[in-house]
């Protein structure tokens, strides 16, 4: 067997479990909060970049307790990959939000106004 | 033998992974293609109004829960202990189930309601990007009762270990990408 101490172990396990436990009862906390007082607690801002927030982390902590994603040199071509998964996957997604609502905000009252009667 | 087996397991995992990677690009665009699409509801229902908070906490204390004790079932096969380990599998096959029984109970509710997949652009890509993720658990699943045959009547020869080793990282994966869809979906609509 390889290296004793490079294996998953259970604290390891028992630790992401926990922490990701903590974040999703957090983050699902502070959004009934928000719609019981009828979104006044939280302002909406807030409370999207506390959930895209929240995601990311959880997201870190499961690669590293989960996955075991690390610098470890038999990680190293897991970690490159996933970076470069990470770049696309931002590249991809962020590129479609911001050209799509740019040309949606590009698009004029009225030209929408005359698509809508072109189709009726 | 040792040397050869587990230089033959690294690349067999690195391979997986990199579907894996590639999956996650397959999911990226679904996501786009919902972030686009959301507030685009036609005459029908917006997120914040057919959503349940309750509903969608205990899909994910599930399936959370599940991606727990997978990682249990792995550690007991290190430990070469076979019953612990069909053990947790069991366990993780369980709550994998329920998600899925849970889930289609949600979709059967939407449509039942009239707010099917053709309703309208937000119920069509966010049926899509949740029923691509619940395709997976359930493929997920056929391979994991599959797995737990053959650990059963062969115990963990080397091909065994190289499967449950893929299997355990899949089934990571899912998990990490329910995060961003209780996240994204759900809860940026049930706030919205």
């Amino acid at each position: 067997m390889e290296n004793e101490k490079d294996m998953p172990t259970l604290s390891g396990y028992i630790i992401g479990y926990l922490f990701s436990l903590l974040l999703t009862l957090g983050i699902f906390g502070l959004t009934y909060i928000h719609i019981a007082s009828d979104h006044a607690r939280i302002s909406h801002p807030v409370m999207h970049a506390a959930i895209a927030m929240l995601a990311v982390i959880q997201l870190a902590v499961q690669s590293i307790f989960f996955l075991h994603l690390s610098r470890r040199d038999d990680q190293r071509s897991n970690l490159v990959t996933f970076i470069f998964m990470l770049f696309v996957v931002i590249l991809i997604a962020g590129g479609s939000i911001w050209i799509l609502n740019n040309l949606n905000n590009n698009m004029s009252p009225d030209q929408v106004a005359k698509y809508m009667q072109n189709e009726d | 033998m040792n040397e050869n087996t587990n230089a033959m397991k690294d690349k067999y995992v690195f391979g997986f992974w990199l579907y894996i990677m590639s999956d996650c690009l397959l999911f990226a665009s679904l996501f786009a293609t919902f972030a686009v699409l959301q507030n685009n509801v036609a005459e029908g229902p917006a997120g914040g109004d057919i959503f349940s908070l309750p509903f969608v906490l205990l899909e994910t204390l599930i399936l959370l829960t599940s991606s727990f004790t997978m990682g249990l079932a792995i550690l007991s096969m290190y430990r070469k202990d076979r019953r612990q380990s069909l053990g947790w599998l069991t366990a993780t096959a369980v709550l994998g189930a329920s998600f899925i029984v849970l889930e289609l109970s949600e979709f059967i509710r939407f449509i039942a309601e009239g707010n099917g997949p053709q309703t309208s652009a937000f119920l069509s890509s966010s049926f899509t990007l949740v029923g691509t993720h619940g395709l997976h658990v359930a493929f997920g699943l056929v391979w994991m009762v599959t797995l737990m045959l053959h650990i059963y009547h062969k115990g963990f020869t080397p091909k065994n270990e190289r499967v449950f080793t893929n299997l355990v990282l899949f089934w990571h994966f899912l998990d990490i990408i329910w995060i961003f869809i209780f996240s994204f979906v759900y809860l940026m609509q049930i706030t919205a």
